[in-house]
């Protein structure tokens, strides 16, 4: 009757210390993490083994581990002789004594710590100080903080965590990220581009700072983007005046570096700001949320927009780029929804669709030129 | 630029730190007396689940495990919070609190420490090494590999089957004390 339970187990405990193996993959995590959303059993019996490992902890004072291990290696499997010089990690180990033992409050410590083990790095990882995230080419990452928000960073991202007690920070340096924001009235939660400071209060919206413009679209919740000003203190850099937006930026206060009150816009769900770079001026449109989330699912989705600027985002996602022969092409515009990974359909659809021909560089460039004409 | 800014941020740190460890204990206390007791266990797994499914996708993906504890986190984050749900309220928030296990659940804890390792000696001796390395004496799996002179792949299976097997003791108890008449 149990051997279904026990098969549960067997794959909880495989899964609880593959998941500790840093050869741990991407694609074992979805693994992992469809096994996980597959039954309550499952949740149920992964959490037991932890708990279990737990119990090892704290068990077995009498046994002697070095007899034991004299013992195993003394029936070394003739299938298995071969030993992996490993290198041991020192950072943050305490010193072993002789016997190879550490002291008994550390085990007691180390006991305190299993059933969250994962969690802890990712805790400990992102409350020393700031943190870069960054992804490359075609990536796509999700990262956790430690208040509970989640960060997930589009292709070609870059940004830099900074959490101190009285406050929440995220600089978004480049590309596009969607925030999931935990609520906390005491710790204000500010995403700064070198434009605008965007500040939000358990909500979900999605930043893009590429080329010369700040676009932020609320997906749920409410937030406030303020302009920063980077005309005003004597001409300094724009980075530099998102930095006194860091330092200074109280809650209610608006500090000098930054545009008054008439700088603010406050945004509901579905609306989109835009902080162009040149006219310095923030725009309030009606966005839609699901086209500006669809890079999550890998989906570039244009409207009427001109072919320069779709090419640039096709080719922050792959190595095949692809480059306008015509300058003519440039101002074409171009609607569809389209796969991101896949530009050689992209070029495909051109073609079908009149709108330019392509061809192939050696180096694998799909370069667009305007259509002959048919006469 | 500010003085102060390196000290704040080490206090900052150190109160984080702190949280933590207070965060990890609860959590640690709760999690082994709620798995000890089977119906408890089921219904904190059964909600650790249904949220589970509410988590995005992509997100779980990206650290299930850790999903999965921050789910478990937020469960025993609720009950500090008293907005426990009904399921819960046989819950001792104080003694959870404080960290300081009832005589019965001292009990309950000290049998099960018994059990498990009762069922650890049933286990070959590699087996046993693996375990106790692993986790009594903190040792990577890479480790264990070059101390007990086998590969990794071997290490992983090793820790599996042996972590599997206590629990599987642990659930069999469990069963026949719960109804007698069982199998």
């Amino acid at each position: 009757m149990s051997s279904r339970l026990d098969r549960i187990t067997d794959e909880a405990a495989l899964w609880f210390v593959r998941v500790q193996a840093p050869e741990f993959s991407g694609a074992d995590r979805e693994e992992f993490a469809s096994w996980l959303a597959a039954s309550a059993e499952h949740v149920l019996e992964y959490l037991s083994v932890a708990a279990v490992s737990s119990e090892i902890r704290e068990s077995s004072p009498g046994m002697d581990v070095d007899a034991l291990v004299a013992l195993a290696r003394e029936r070394g499997d003739q299938h298995n002789v071969v030993a992996i010089h490993a290198a041991r990690p020192v950072t943050g180990k305490e010193p072993r004594d002789a016997t190879g033992r550490r002291g008994r409050r550390a085990v007691w410590t180390a006991a305190a710590s299993v059933a969250i083990m994962g969690l802890a790095g990712i805790w400990f990882a992102l409350t020393t100080g700031p943190l870069v995230h960054t992804t490359g080419v075609g990536e796509q990452a999700a990262f956790p903080l430690s208040d509970g928000s989640v960060v997930v960073l589009n292709t070609q991202s870059s940004i830099e965590v900074d959490y101190t007690e009285i406050d929440r920070t995220v600089r978004l340096l480049t590309g596009e990220v969607l925030f999931e924001v935990r609520e906390d009235a005491d710790r204000p939660f500010r995403v700064l581009t070198d434009l605008a400071v965007i500040r939000a209060v358990g909500t979900v919206f999605n930043v893009r700072r590429r080329g010369e413009a700040t676009n932020v679209t609320v997906i749920e919740g409410t937030v406030d983007v303020r302009l920063i000003d980077a005309r005003d203190g004597s001409g300094s850099p724009a980075l530099k005046s998102a930095d006194v937006a860091v330092t200074l930026a109280g809650d209610a206060a608006v500090p000098g570096g930054l545009r008054d009150r008439d700088g603010m816009v406050r945004l509901d769900a579905g609306e989109q700001a835009r902080v162009e770079e040149q006219s310095h001026e923030v725009v309030v449109v009606d966005a839609n949320t699901e086209d500006t989330t669809a890079w999550r699912e890998r989906r570039l989705i244009f409207e009427s927009q001109p072919l320069a600027d779709v090419v640039a985002e096709f080719n922050l996602y792959g190595d095949r780029q692809i480059e306008i022969g015509d300058s003519e092409l440039a101002e074409r515009s171009i609607s569809g929804s389209f796969d991101a990974d896949d530009p050689e359909s992209f070029a495909l659809f051109l073609s079908t669709a009149d709108l330019a021909e392509s061809a192939r560089r050696a180096d694998g460039t799909i370069v667009l030129r305007l259509p002959r004409e048919v006469d | 630029m500010k003085p102060s800014k390196a000290e704040e941020q080490a206090k900052a740190k150190a109160k984080v730190a702190h949280l933590f460890a207070d965060h990890h204990d609860r959590l640690e206390a709760y999690l082994r007396k709620r798995l000890a007791n089977q119906n408890d266990a089921a219904e904190l797994a059964q909600e650790a689940y249904l949220r589970i499914l509410r988590v995005k996708r992509a997100d779980l993906i990206r650290h299930p495990e850790a999903y999965l504890y921050r789910v478990a986190r937020n469960l025993v984050h609720e009950l500090y919070a008293g907005h426990r749900p009904s399921s819960f309220a046989d819950v001792d928030v104080d003694q959870l609190r404080s960290g300081d296990p009832s005589p019965f659940d001292q009990a309950l804890l000290a049998r099960r420490r018994e059990l498990v390792q009762r069922a650890m000696e049933e286990l070959s001796p590699k087996c046993q090494a693996a375990l106790l390395l692993r986790w009594h004496e903190d040792l990577t799996q890479a480790e264990i590999a070059e101390r007990i002179n086998v590969s990794r792949q071997m290490v992983q299976k090793y820790l599996a089957s042996g972590i599997a097997h206590c629990r599987k003791r642990l659930r069999r108890i469990a069963e026949q004390e719960r109804d007698g008449s069982h199998e």
